[in-house]
């Protein structure tokens, strides 16, 4: 380490440090409201722990509320969602990492159109084409939309992830014996494992945490996901805010438990050995 | 193993004509080495025989066997990389059993070759190590092993050496040779490298520009070299190009004449020829700086412009009717910068090639 290391390392750490708070912040106003019992909630001021915990939001919104069902039909949407793009994006990733075809130029130009419009602008015309076909509250509806809204982002993503896989690799497979699809299968997919898990990472939160097609495409409660369901705690004349603390703090499970699975595969640096060095 | 017939092949890139019309007969066993600058053609006539790249025309045999058409994983010819390639997910051992594998053998037999290859190779402690716990010379070895277990028609090396430094390098071309007159796989090797073609070599193909410059044993484009760029290209220090005349002394026979070779006032020596010579006479002359002897006082008076030790000998960088020259001794020299010196050169070592095309005059 460098003479000055120490102070380098404490302002390192404290800038993170700060960062970190920061960010998590929010998060911890959840969590520390979801434990508020509702007749603290307005009358102790600003305080950073309610003098009294309670955990009746949760049971109410496990047992009381239609939250679990929200929550099924997130995980369904999510997770289906999340398996299609990444299968679509890496198989779409591959192809622009790979080979040069002629319509490249346009289907990658045309992708990129797709991300440019606010999805305020093309609701409309969706609702308008899933309705005849009966995919408006539905959650297969919904997987179709967050596929297709995912795909042209997450196949860039996993094309930059093949780009740093050295064509080499490839070809000493297949001289080895490999055909294409085998030498895919079995050198690159074990090496851009770290891409895949980010890419699914990504569109899991993405499909996770949408509102708008969810709101505007499934009406009935059955189809619902659980960032619609959140608005179900405001009525009319309150929100609750407990219990939409806790149906929220239950949402962020998942997700966590997701990451802490995948992350593993996101840390590591498996190309390291690959070619000289 | 298997001879390599290669006829009228073409390669080009739209309108980029990358190699044109190589024609070349490898015999079963034989070491031919692939030398030339980099975008000479010589990785892509490689990865065309092992079918990583379409052929545009010609026709390429292993054995009895038209590849064109094969797939890479058909043509049962194994490849080391410059990068090595090695699997960085599987260890040592998984990396070597990996065709087998993909062929179906028994585990049994798998575990015998890559055994028997890894003592050949003497990693057999390397065998549960993944690559990137692996020394360059290492990774060169287990690459070398990899193509060994299979017991391939032809080895095919693009440039295996060039990540290594000069001590490794030495040591592996030694190794890589040795290995392959064990074994007796034919094998194709390129390098940019001329010191590598020498050494390794039983034939080399000097490649320019797309073009098979010259086909020969090391010794054969060492000394009768067919072109300008066959000459200068091999051979450390390079031969030295020098513009003369030629100015005809007396017919000979068979149509061959004798010429004096006139550098300005000087004369260099007489040669005998039998080909045409542009009107004027101009020729390039070339001959070998080793060839160059110093100190008598008949010679040729030059002055040194600069003087190079390089253990062995001296290169000594001289300047000789305004013209440089390089002259190579292993005498041991008292002179200094700025002296002069008398050379010598024989006639039997002038080599002519026309100024022009460049090609030799015989």
């Amino acid at each position: 380490m460098e003479p000055h290391g120490k102070l380098h390392w404490a302002i390192h750490y404290l800038l993170l440090a700060a960062f970190v708070s920061f960010a998590l912040f929010p998060l911890f106003w959840l969590l520390k409201v979801s434990i508020t019992p509702n007749d603290l909630l307005y009358s102790e001021g600003v305080r950073l722990w309610p003098s009294r915990a309670t955990a009746e939001h949760y049971a109410s919104v496990i047992a009381h509320s239609q939250f679990p069902l929200f929550f099924r039909n997130s995980v369904i949407v999510a997770a289906t969602t999340s398996l299609f793009s990444t299968l679509f994006a890496a198989a779409a990733g591959y192809g622009f990492s790979r080979f040069q075809f002629r319509a490249k130029y346009w289907i990658v130009a045309l992708m990129l159109i797709t991300q440019m419009f606010p999805l305020v602008m093309i609701i409309a015309p969706i609702f308008r084409l899933l309705k005849p076909l009966g995919l408006t509250n539905s959650l297969t509806g919904l997987v179709i939309v967050y596929t297709a809204f995912n795909v042209p982002f997450a196949s860039f993503l996993m094309q930059s992830f093949f780009d740093a896989i050295p064509k080499d690799l490839e070809e000493a497979a297949m001289l080895d014996g490999a055909n294409r699809f085998a030498a895919f299968r079995r050198i690159i997919v074990p090496l851009t494992l770290p891409g895949l898990a980010a890419t699914l990472g990504f569109v899991f939160t993405a499909a996770w945490s949408e509102l708008l097609f969810a709101l505007m495409l499934n009406s009935s409660s059955a189809a619902s996901t659980f960032p619609v369901g959140l608005l179900a705690f405001v009525s009319k004349f309150s929100v609750d805010f407990g219990q939409m603390m806790a149906a929220g703090v239950l949402a962020l499970l998942p997700v966590c438990m997701f990451f802490v699975f995948i992350q593993r595969y996101l840390v590591q640096g498996l190309t390291a050995g690959a070619v000289k060095g | 193993m298997a001879a390599i017939r290669i006829r009228d092949l073409c390669k080009s890139y739209g309108d980029a004509k990358v190699l044109r019309s190589i024609n070349l007969d490898i015999d079963d066993g034989e070491f031919v080495v692939l030398v030339g600058p980099s975008g000479c053609g010589k990785s892509t006539l490689l990865r065309l025989i092992a079918g990583l790249e379409a052929i545009t025309s010609g026709e390429i045999r292993i054995g009895e066997r038209v590849i064109n058409e094969l797939a890479p994983k058909d043509r049962d010819v194994a490849m080391v990389f410059q990068s090595y390639a090695l699997y960085p997910h599987m260890t040592v051992r998984e990396n070597m059993s990996f065709s087998l594998k993909l062929r179906g053998l028994s585990r049994d037999r798998i575990a015998a070759a890559v055994d028997a290859a890894a003592a050949k190779l003497d990693i057999q402690e390397l065998l549960d190590r993944k690559p990137r716990a692996l020394s360059g010379g290492q990774r060169q070895r287990v690459a070398m092993g990899r193509a060994m277990v299979r017991e391939p028609k032809a080895f095919l090396f693009d440039e295996p050496l060039s990540n290594l430094d000069a001590r490794l390098r030495e040591q592996m071309r030694y190794e890589i040779r040795k290995l392959q007159r064990d074994l007796g796989t034919t094998s194709i090797y390129v390098t940019h490298d001329q010191i590598e073609a020498m050494t390794m070599a039983d034939r080399i193909v000097a490649m320019h520009a797309g073009i098979a410059q010259q086909i020969g044993t090391p010794a054969d484009l060492y000394d009768n070299p067919a072109n300008l760029f066959v000459a200068g290209f091999i051979g450390s220090p390079a031969m030295n190009f020098i513009a003369a005349t030629l100015v005809h002394e007396r017919e000979a026979a068979d149509n061959a004449t004798h010429s004096s070779v006139m550098v300005g006032s000087l004369r260099l020596g007489s040669v005998l020829h039998a080909g045409a010579v542009r009107q004027d006479g101009r020729v390039t002359v070339g001959i070998r700086p080793e060839r160059i002897a110093l100190g008598e006082a008949s010679g040729l008076a030059t002055q040194i412009d600069l003087l190079e030790p390089t253990g062995l000998g001296t290169v000594l960088h001289l300047r000789l009717a305004g013209q440089r020259i390089k002259v190579f001794t292993t005498e041991r020299l008292a002179a200094g910068t700025k002296d002069a010196v008398n050379i010598v050169v024989q006639s039997r070592d002038l080599l002519l090639f026309d100024p022009d095309t460049g090609v030799r005059l015989r």
